[in-house]
């Protein structure tokens, strides 16, 4: 029992950084930092790079990475996350998830060269070798200095943030922003100061935590997820109780593995970090206050109605049905029928993301309750009964998704965020990770469907199938979105004080709309299922539902044609392109997402600005030789786009 | 005598709402300057565009001959302009001794804190026993005397008070109205909103009638107690 | 005079040790406008928040329509024909001004709506808007429209969930003279039994009441005002009583001096 008590203490101990410099800059600077868990595995690798990789004494990579790079790393974000403060906090929980994404490829294409390189070994900073605690209890250095090292930089932040200068006055930033401004503090020194403070936190805690379970890309953020539960513990502004939450959770976690070891806890500890997240959420509810990370009021941006651009997609779509699987090879269709499908998911993320102001990292997990679910139906009665398939999938997820939504509408913005993505993970952990739900890595086959007498087993009879459900879902959409519900949800999201007391009951529509959305992203992943015939885990995991969230935001999240192009991401990662496009292709979203998350119709009306700025420059340039004075006649006006 | 601080045709919009409109206004040094008017006429926006919480459309704002409008609310406040904003201008979860400890962000070059918080108490001595308490916890009356201790300690050139007697028991406003008093006497320029209009007339060498954003009467006060602008401004017109 | 619609007996609101509203009553009549002012801190917000819903009183009750509401929600007072307005725009800036209209329409039908009833709907907002001149800017979105004609919008929604009572929070705040002018020739038209908007169910004008800091307008429009400072009612009466009042003009301008 005891060793478990201290492998608890240890794990927790980690934890506890991590959470501290999660509150940290949360509670100093309003930004919820979701990109914490790839800024550790970052530094950790940097540290491996320095002391294993390129042979520098570990006396100087420790120095280098705490007081130059981890702080310069700090200094970036900060500047990154001023940038956005006059921005809804959509925006910057999108763009964080960016900055997530950034970082895990950047450690993908920078550190990890080889498949074989995908997992490390880094040696402690301490000494090796371990010391007796009892008879048969053993601490190794390496555990009892990661706990010391904790306490006495957990200590030490409180030390600084009670007795010190600094510290008196990053308090006072968090308790009145604008007062601190009125008393000549500079908010912005304060907030460099925390994100300088929390990004050292956060190599430290990734160099301990990669001592411990190696340097492995698709762990390390993840374990790093573990303290968003104490974080949220201490309702993100209390250190003190982050640091408590952190130990008791190690301790949880490690008692629970000597108990259920053998048997069906084995699973439980490694999701009950993520359980206890979504708990967690659930029970402070409302008294979780939201820390405004902006001086000024930010209003929401009017989004004029896009009609020619239904229109245009509408007839590119058609085209597309009528021609695709005459025009292209086999495989193509193939790789555009599955590209629909992720469409289809697609859209519920703009119809979430985009039209009701919520940000849902689960859809991928609903999709994924769709394609298990048919994949069983039809295995066990046949593909006769694949209709039959969807409609189960479509019945689990409807529940489900009130499961999670019940309780987390009554959360706003960045916790409905937190609780999408604990959901997500806990889904991930528990039950796709069931090889009798999932069939394990493999996953389950699905090698045939029917509808009726016609048989989805050639790439044309796939293509067409989830080009017509497509449609469905855009039609449907846009009927939401231009209805009665959109103008209900448009009022939500407007001005929720004056939508409450016209009386419009708001949780029902909500969550409506939430369930209707999980439904169809299950049945996207029921199409998903058969198109590629083998329903694996993996391609329904937490990690899927932030890529579809990120390509949806460059796409347009407030668009239809966000899906299109969000489709359209998912054709060249399944065309045989070249290696290349495939590898930077994440990098390159993660930077875009990043670049142009504050431009609700994402990157095609960036291109159209930029568009219609040149043209409107060449026209009054061709203009200018003949009547010089037609310059100014084009209006302001003239250069807005008009779409 | 010359202008410490002059408003030249600011004008402030919130989104599509207009707060202030081409508002002119000089604080000499040296005086107390009052803004009149009632709720909504936009005097807390004009407290707030001077010390650059508001950033104005149009116009200047000019401290000591130098502009500045496009400053932000710290480097305004380091420069001596010291603002005490509408409802208890403290930090609650901080001690009151820490919260006068701020006070030295806006000084500058190196400053004792102990001295600045001596000197702050000397003003309101009321406040030493409670300097190891959190603010928060303070009197509502106690709550103003340390914002305007924390101001008063900061080393300021001009003073912006809004509404210090809000909510609070007539003696302690009385009491806060004294403290005025005796720092203008001693030559700090002030710049204060008040809803007592009579108490504001009072204290203040100028006074400004603001309405709907604009500036509708200026004067000393004992001309402005007995013309119509201000009763205008205050119960509309026709006032028998 | 018939029956008040709205009536606020005894309401006392404390806030620990604050007395924000200390026995205070207050009527509204079933037709015309009532108004409410006071000077900075008086209690008007809170009364006002009592009266929508919002706060809950320490005493006293609320009687609307001869039942007593003290305990309902906003929404269920807005459902039984009470609609409010706010002293900040509360507009849904990324839609029309008809949607605008249209969704408040909506919100206020029992149920939502489907089908055939959309046209009912689309004829109350086509007359609304028609009423207060709207029809320029009726495709355009609220969120980009300057405060005047927001205020109208506002008004105008406040309109089509088919009121008996308009309470409206300082409607002229934000508004320069201009457009107080416009405001408030609208809003008595439209506060006109003879002039105003009718709806299928026959409901005609309905009855107002106003807190307003700009007391021109609200001695300009009102039938009946009440008047608080500290919390407590000073006056009430018509525009001529109250303003010769002297507790008023004390309230407004401090004691007169000597």
């Amino acid at each position: 029992m005891l060793q478990f008590i201290v492998l608890g203490l240890f794990a927790g101990s980690i934890y506890a950084l991590a959470s501290l410099g999660i509150v940290l800059t949360y509670k100093t600077t309003g930004v919820f930092n979701f990109a914490y868990g790839g800024i550790a595995m970052f530094c950790a690798y940097v540290f491996w790079q320095l002391r294993d990789g390129w042979g520098l004494d570990q006396w100087i990579a420790i120095p280098l990475l705490l007081l130059v790079i981890a702080p310069l790393l700090g200094l970036i974000l900060e500047l990154l996350f001023r940038l956005l403060s006059q921005q809804s906090a959509e925006v910057q929980i999108v763009v964080c998830l960016g900055v997530l994404a950034f970082f895990t490829t950047i450690v993908n294409l920078v550190f990890v060269r080889h498949p074989d390189d995908s997992v490390r070994n880094l040696s402690t900073v301490f000494s090796h070798g371990s010391f007796g605690l009892t008879s048969n209890v053993s601490v190794t250095w390496n555990e009892a200095g990661t706990f010391i090292l904790a306490i006495v930089m957990g200590l030490g932040l409180y030390a600084m943030q009670r007795w010190t200068r600094l510290g008196t006055a990053m308090r006072a930033v968090v308790d009145n922003r604008d007062l601190a401004g009125l008393i000549a503090v500079n908010a912005r020194t304060i907030g460099r100061a925390a994100w300088i403070i929390s990004t050292v936190f956060a190599a430290v805690a990734g160099v301990l935590l990669s001592v411990q379970e190696n340097l492995v890309t698709y762990v390390l953020p993840f374990l790093v997820i573990y303290s968003f539960a104490p974080a949220v513990f201490g309702r993100l502004t209390n250190l003190g109780l982050a640091f408590a939450g952190s130990l008791t959770l190690g301790l949880t976690i490690n008692i629970l593995q000597k108990y259920g070891s053998s048997g069906s806890l084995a699973k439980f500890e490694t999701s009950l970090p993520y359980l206890a997240l979504f708990v967690l959420l659930v029970v402070y509810g409302k008294r979780l206050t939201e820390v405004k990370s902006s001086l000024r009021a930010t209003t929401s941006r009017a989004v004029a109605d896009p009609w020619r651009g239904y229109v245009v997609g509408a007839v590119a779509l058609i085209l597309a049905l009528v021609l695709g699987p005459q025009v292209f090879a086999d495989s193509t269709v193939g790789a555009l029928a599955q590209a629909m499908a992720y469409g289809v998911v697609a859209i519920t993320v703009v119809v979430l993301t985009g039209w009701t102001g919520q940000i849902s990292i689960a859809q991928m997990s609903f999709a994924g309750v769709g394609a298990f679910t048919t994949a069983h139906t039809v295995a066990s009665l046949g593909a006769l009964y694949f209709p039959l398939g969807v409609l189960f999938g479509i019945l689990i997820a409807v529940p489900v998704s009130l499961l999670v939504g019940i309780p987390s509408l009554r959360l706003s913005g960045l916790f409905l965020a937190l609780a999408t993505m604990a959901f997500a993970l806990v889904m991930d952990s528990i039950v796709f990770a069931s090889a009798s739900i999932s069939g394990g890595l493999t996953g389950l086959d699905l090698t045939e469907a029917k509808l009726g007498p016609i048989s989805f087993d050639t790439a044309t009879s796939q293509y067409y199938l989830c080009a017509v459900a497509l449609g469905v879902t855009g039609l449907f959409a846009l009927w939401l979105r231009h209805g009665p519900v959109g103008r209900r949800l448009q009022m939500v999201r407007d001005s929720p004080n004056a939508a409450a007391t016209l009386g419009a009951s708001l949780t029902v529509t909500k969550l409506a709309v939430f369930a209707a959305c999980a439904a169809i992203a299950a049945v996207g992943g029921a199409l998903l299922a058969v198109t590629q015939q083998t329903v694996i885990p993996a391609n329904f995991s937490f990690d899927t539902s932030l890529q579809l969230l990120l390509v949806v935001v460059i796409g347009g999240r407030t668009l239809i044609s966000g899906a299109v192009i969000a489709a359209g991401f998912y054709v060249v990662r399944l065309l045989p392109v070249p290696a290349t496009v495939n590898k930077y292709l994440p990098l390159g979203i993660a930077l875009a997402v990043i670049a142009i998350a504050q431009e609700p119709d994402g990157i095609g009306r960036v291109m159209l600005n930029q568009f219609q700025k040149s043209a409107a420059l060449l026209y009054r340039i061709g203009r200018r030789p003949r009547t010089p004075v037609a310059g100014r006649t084009s209006s302001p006006q003239a250069v807005r786009p008009s779409v | 005598m010359t202008a410490l601080l002059e408003l030249d045709g600011v004008s402030v919009s919130y989104g599509s709402m207009k707060a202030l409109s081409d508002v002119s206004l000089v604080v000499p040094e040296g005086c107390v300057v009052a803004l009149l008017g009632p709720n909504g006429a936009g005097k807390t926006t004009t407290l707030r565009t001077i010390s650059g919480l508001v950033r104005p459309e149009r116009g200047h704002i000019r401290f000591r001959g130098r502009s500045i409008d496009r400053l932000a609310p710290h480097r305004v406040s380091s420069l001596g302009i010291l603002h005490v904003p509408e409802g208890r201008g403290i930090f609650r979860s901080l001690t009151v001794a820490e919260n006068l400890e701020m006070a030295t962000y806006a000084l500058r070059g190196a400053a004792d804190s102990r001295s600045v918080v001596e000197q702050a108490l000397d003003m309101f001595p009321a406040l030493r026993d409670r300097l190891r308490q959190a603010a928060g916890t303070l009197s509502g009356g106690e709550q103003q005397m340390l914002a305007m201790a924390r101001a008063f300690a900061a080393g300021p050139e001009l003073i912006m008070l809004d509404e210090i007697s809000m909510g609070l028991a007539p003696k302690i406003t009385e009491q806060l109205f004294d403290t005025i008093r005796t720092a203008a006497a001693s030559g700090v320029s002030m710049l204060l909103i008040e809803q007592y209009v009579d108490a504001a007339l009072e204290l203040a060498d100028y006074c400004y009638v603001l309405e709907k954003g604009r500036v509708v009467g200026v004067g000393q006060p004992e001309d402005l107690r007995d013309s119509d602008a201000l009763a205008a401004a205050y119960l509309g017109a026709g006032v028998a | 005079m018939s029956e008040p619609l709205l009536t606020a007996s005894g309401i006392t609101v404390r806030f620990g040790g604050l007395v924000a509203n200390d026995n205070i009553d207050l009527e509204v009549a079933p037709v015309g406008i009532t108004g409410l002012i006071g000077p900075n801190g008086a209690g008007k917000t809170t009364l006002f928040n009592v009266l929508t819903g919002l706060n809950r009183p320490t005493s006293g009750s609320v009687a609307y329509d001869g039942q007593d509401i003290s305990r309902w929600s906003p929404h269920r007072r807005a459902r039984a024909g009470m609609s409010r307005t706010f002293q900040r725009l509360e507009l849904f800036g990324g839609m029309t001004v008809r949607d605008n209209l249209l969704a408040a329409w909506e919100a206020s039908i029992p149920g939502g709506v489907m089908g055939r009833r959309q046209s009912e709907g689309r004829q109350l907002v086509d007359e609304v808007i028609a009423r207060l001149q709207l029809g320029a800017v009726a495709g355009r979105q609220t969120g980009e429209l300057p405060t005047g004609i927001g205020r109208m919008v506002e008004l105008g929604r406040a309109l089509c969930t088919r009121p008996r009572l308009l309470l409206l929070d300082e409607p002229s705040s934000g508004l320069d003279a201009k457009e107080t002018a416009h405001f408030k020739e609208i809003l008595v038209e439209v506060t006109d039994p003879e002039q105003a908007v009718q709806s299928e169910d026959g409901r005609g004008a309905p009855a107002v009441l106003m807190v307003e800091h700009d007391v021109r307008l609200v001695m300009d429009v009102c039938r009946m005002i009440t008047v608080l400072d500290f919390g407590k009612r000073i006056a009430c009466g018509a525009p001529d009583e109250v303003r010769n009042d002297p507790a008023v003009i004390a309230a407004y301008l401090g004691e007169p001096a000597a």
